[in-house]
């Protein structure tokens, strides 16, 4: 197995709203869950999950709440409001054609 | 929305926020230990792994702050603590500072909105730039009025012009309820004046082109001013009748208030309606009309001359020298030193504004290379020149702060009175009323100001070291005290010679001798219906009559009546001949009267030569007449008593038909427009061989008791017939005030204006050279003990000023020399005396040095000791 590769610049935001529609989570477990999902390929620089998170809450595209984590701790957890859930889907069609057009260069360049 | 309510909230709960952060990271880094432990990593090494892989926690908490909002308004909280510490811990500058600062830009600012009203040209009505006046001019270049048909010819002929109308001012007689008839200020006006004007009524409605047909019913708009005084405010009134020159009138609107044009007007009514109006020879009303958008002034200039042609077409019998002349309409109805008074206001305040700005930019520039040390040794510690600038300028916000609690009590204590002063010696200015809207207004602006001011230094600092511009090396102290006192005392200096200049010949104005004495004279206004009084025995019984009971009033020494004072702003002027010069190409023009016997000795105007008029000049009598010293003069030289003169219709020709009227007196010059007027000639006829349907009554008491005459005059008046309209029962003292009413406002102004700025300047100087002297208190300690005297440190600080001082006030001086000068020629045509600029030099000079003295001797007082010990 390789060591998994930093999260590509610009599409931190992408995955975040993306593993938060599972649900509510805290932020180490989203940062887990990128890379479990990713198959060990992504990793989220852990330092730089939580800026972003409070920009996407202050943006509006996140809610966040205390709660009780799986093994009994205090921590906070992030989901997805309405704006959230429309911004993912405008996201995600970025990204597709990004990746459309980048799969064409490789493939005719 | 949303995010601005969640960043608010989080910056009032800033600590539970760094609480939440911090949990927050800590969950994280133990469930990452955790992970690690789970695949055998001992505890220890666990713990420094999950810190490595996240990275630097407090640069990423800090980045998160910053996400949040939270780090700048801590740093902002910061640094306004460190401001407030350093102020408080500088008592002297600081209170220093704050009140320069508050003082000058406060008095600016106060003078600066009290003069908006003035040089805004603030006329009731909209857009006064957008009109333009329509008058006729004659071959000498005398503007007259035009008649109705003369305007329905520009109105049909002109396509720039959006709107014409035409109003003709007038005193209006009106009944009251109880019966009596009383004189107010009125206008016979077009239908569409109103509308030209872009004003509309308050209540009810304006004048309707039908309202202007010949014979339309009598219809009135009036003020609001008289809506409520005479009307009670009583809007059962609208609709119903008041008497207006005899004739039923029914109130058909009330205008909004402020609204009184042409000046002083309560009543419009309609003049179209009016036959007289109709005749095309009827000169009597002047045009007013508003420019179509696409067209200007030069335009309606350009087609003058076709509009004349028109005129001469369509009405023959016109003059032929008389040419359509339209004018800026602003000229017309504001007085033409309006525009004067208002250049010097704008730029007194101007002048004072810079003093005041000088003199904070001065101190924050003291202040800046005071802390030259403590900045230099900040940045080579490590702090950034962008966070010492933010701290700066947030000191200098908050110095700005307090310096506007002092500001706007000084201004708004300035602002109220003088534009109090404004409105009781400009009629104009009547409905402008303290504006606290223009004052909010100006907090940000005057703000913005102070903070300018305040941190331009700090920039440059900054500028240079960020190394965005080179900037040069830290100079002494030295050049630019010199050049602020210098400046300071010449601007002073300037503007104190000036107001000095202008107090001056208000004085001397006031104390000329205007030929006739007005201590203890009351005049009334008289006006004698036509309805009533249409034939002229009536006229001089009733007259007659007056003078009987005037007389019969205890303490009147003497009673008369005469056409108008001579200070009532109105003449009238005639050409006049003496018998041998009727073929004059060039007549005299006198001031025409008319007066009953006693008006010379109730004026206290000398008779030189022959008698007054008496009981056998009336109207069956020979013509007779009474001429001024000049005007025989300028007829025959010597001899003028039993010589005839005849008058002319107008100012321009006598006609050889003209009767002849021996001259039976002659009596002293006096001046026709108060104190600003000069002696001219002057001729009377006897009242009663002149009675007009107007008069004015002229008594002198006998006794100090002049408002007890005043209390007694109108009921003494109405007794000799109710249907007389008595107006305006003044002291003849009060109507010579009032002739130099401008004058007096600009002393007073410019007075405020020279007195703000001498203390400014004074302020300035001490509150400079009290910082220089606080920061050289180390140096004159060394020097005191090396055995320098008391005597000579203060002549040191004395001499570090009176260079400067010298060169700027001998300039100031010069300055103010030119402008009392203009001034002069501008408002009254009088002279100028030279010792203004000296006085104010000198008086500026002692008032700096004063102000010098002060740090001066705080210096000497220090003792020893503690000087050394100063930084």
């Amino acid at each position: 197995m390789t060591d998994p590769t930093d999260v590509l610049h610009g599409t931190l935001n992408l995955l975040i709203l993306q593993t938060l529609r599972q649900g509510r989570m805290h932020g180490w477990g989203i940062s887990e869950r990128i890379q479990a999902v990713s198959q060990n390929t992504l990793k989220v620089n852990q330092g730089s999950l939580y800026p972003a998170l409070h920009r996407m809450e202050q943006s509006g595209l996140l809610n966040s709440s205390w709660g009780r984590s799986d093994n009994g701790r205090r921590a906070k957890f992030y989901e997805l409001t309405e704006l959230g859930r429309d911004h993912l889907a405008v996201e995600r069609t970025t990204w597709r054609r990004f990746q459309g057009a980048v799969e064409l260069v490789l493939a005719n360049g | 929305m949303r995010r601005w309510l969640t960043r608010c909230r989080t910056l009032i709960q800033r600590s539970r926020h760094r609480e939440d952060l911090d949990n927050e990271i800590r969950f994280h880094l133990e469930m990452e230990t955790e992970k690690l432990i789970r695949t055998g990593v001992d505890v220890a090494e666990a713990k420094r792994r999950a810190r490595l892989v996240f990275g630097g926690v407090d640069r990423f908490k800090e980045e998160v702050r910053e996400v949040d909002g939270i780090s700048r308004v801590e740093a902002l909280v910061t640094d306004v603590r460190y401001a407030l510490r350093r102020l408080v811990g500088q008592p002297f500058h600081t209170a220093l500072l704050i009140g320069a600062l508050g003082a000058t830009v406060g008095s600016s600012i106060g003078i600066g909105l009290a003069t908006l009203p003035i040089v805004s040209l603030d006329l009731p009505f909209h857009d006064p730039a957008g009109l333009v006046a329509l008058r006729q001019r004659t071959p000498d270049g005398r503007y007259l009025p035009v008649s109705l048909p003369d305007l329905h010819v520009w109105g049909e002929s002109d396509p720039g012009l959006a709107g014409v109308a035409g109003y003709d001012p007038a005193l209006v007689s009106v009944r009251d309820d109880s019966g009596t008839r009383f004189r107010v200020g009125g206008a016979e006006v077009t239908a569409n004046l109103f509308d030209v004007l872009g004003v509309s009524p308050l209540l009810g409605r304006a004048f309707t082109p039908e309202d202007d047909i010949p014979g339309a019913i009598a219809q009135a708009v009036v003020s609001n001013r008289f809506w409520v005084e005479r009307l009670g405010a009583d809007a059962s009134r609208l609709g119903q009748d008041i008497e207006i020159g005899g004739e039923p009138h029914a109130v058909i609107g009330v205008m909004k208030p402020g609204f009184n044009f042409p000046s002083g007007a309560d009543i419009w009514v309609s003049a179209g309606r009016l036959e007289s109006y109709q005749d095309p020879l009827n000169f009597d009303l002047i045009g007013v009309a508003r420019y179509a958008p696409q067209s200007s002034f030069e335009a309606i200039v350009a087609a003058a001359p076709a509009i004349g042609e028109r005129l001469r077409t369509a009405y023959p019998g016109r003059d032929p020298g008389l040419s359509p002349a339209p004018t800026p309409f602003v000229q017309l109805v504001l007085p033409p030193a309006t525009a004067t008074v208002s250049w010097l206001l704008v730029g007194g305040v101007v002048i004072l504004l810079l003093i005041g700005l000088s003199t904070c930019l001065h101190l924050a520039v003291l202040r800046h290379r005071a802390r030259s040390y403590e900045l230099a040794t900040r940045l080579r510690l490590g702090a950034t020149p962008d966070r010492v600038l933010r701290q700066l300028v947030t000191e200098g916000t908050v110095t700005a702060a307090l310096a506007l609690t002092i500001m706007f009590p000084i201004a708004w204590a300035l602002y109220v009175p003088l534009l109090e002063l404004a409105r009781s010696e400009m009629p104009e200015l009547t409905h402008a009323a303290p504006g606290i809207g223009m004052y909010v207004i100006m907090l940000p602006l005057s703000y913005a100001l102070l903070l300018a001011t305040l941190t331009t230094p700090t920039v440059m600092w900054w500028m240079g070291a960020s190394g965005r511009r080179a900037v040069g090396t830290a100079r002494g102290d030295g050049p630019t005290r010199s050049l602020f006192v210098g400046s300071q005392v010449a601007v002073a200096v300037a503007l104190l010679s000036t107001a000095l200049g202008a107090t001056s010949i208000f004085l001397r104005l006031t104390a000329t001798d205007p030929g006739f004495r007005n201590e203890g004279v009351v005049t009334a206004l008289l006006s004698f219906p036509s309805d009533v009084f249409s034939e002229r025995d009536a006229r001089r019984a009733v007259v007659s009559s007056v003078l009987e009971r005037i007389q019969a009033l205890p303490n009147v020494e003497y009673a008369a009546v005469t056409l108008r004072t001579p200070v009532s702003g109105a003449r009238i002027e005639y050409a006049v001949a003496g018998e041998s010069q009727l073929d004059v190409s060039a007549p005299i023009v006198a001031v025409f009267n008319a007066a009953s016997s006693d008006l010379y000795k109730a004026l206290g105007i000398p008779l030189l030569a022959g008698r007054t008029f008496n009981g056998a000049d009336d109207g069956s009598g020979e013509p007779v007449a009474i001429v001024s010293q000049r005007l025989a003069d300028e007829l025959w030289g010597s001899d003028p008593i039993g010589r005839t003169l005849r008058l002319g219709n107008d100012r321009n020709s006598v006609e050889p038909g003209a009767p002849d009227h021996r001259v039976v007196g002659v009596v002293g010059d006096i001046t026709h427009e108060g104190y600003l007027g000069r002696p001219t000639p002057a001729v009377w006829v006897p009242y009663a061989q002149f009675p007009a349907y107007y008069a004015t009554v002229v008594l002198r008491s006998a006794s100090a008791d002049v408002p007890g005459v005043i209390q007694a005059l109108p009921d003494a008046l109405r007794g000799a017939s109710p249907e007389i309209v008595v107006d305006r029962v003044t002291p003849l003292t009060a109507l010579l005030r009032d002739s130099v009413a401008r004058p007096r406002l600009l002393a007073r102004i410019m007075g405020t204006l020279a007195f703000t700025a001498l203390l400014m300047t004074l302020m300035g100087t001490y509150a400079v050279l009290a910082w220089w002297v606080s920061r050289r208190q180390r140096e004159v300690g060394i020097r005191r003990a090396l055995g320098s005297t008391a005597g000579r440190t203060v002549a040191w600080v004395l001499g570090s000023v009176a260079r400067p001082a010298l060169l700027g006030g001998a300039f100031g001086a010069a300055v103010g020399w030119g402008a009392q000068r203009w001034l002069a020629g501008t408002i009254t045509g009088a002279g100028v005396d030279p010792v203004w600029p000296v006085v104010a030099l000198l008086l500026v000079l002692c008032g700096t040095g004063a102000a010098a003295l002060g740090p001066a001797l705080r210096l000497i007082r220090e003792p020893i000791r503690r000087a050394l010990g100063a930084g």
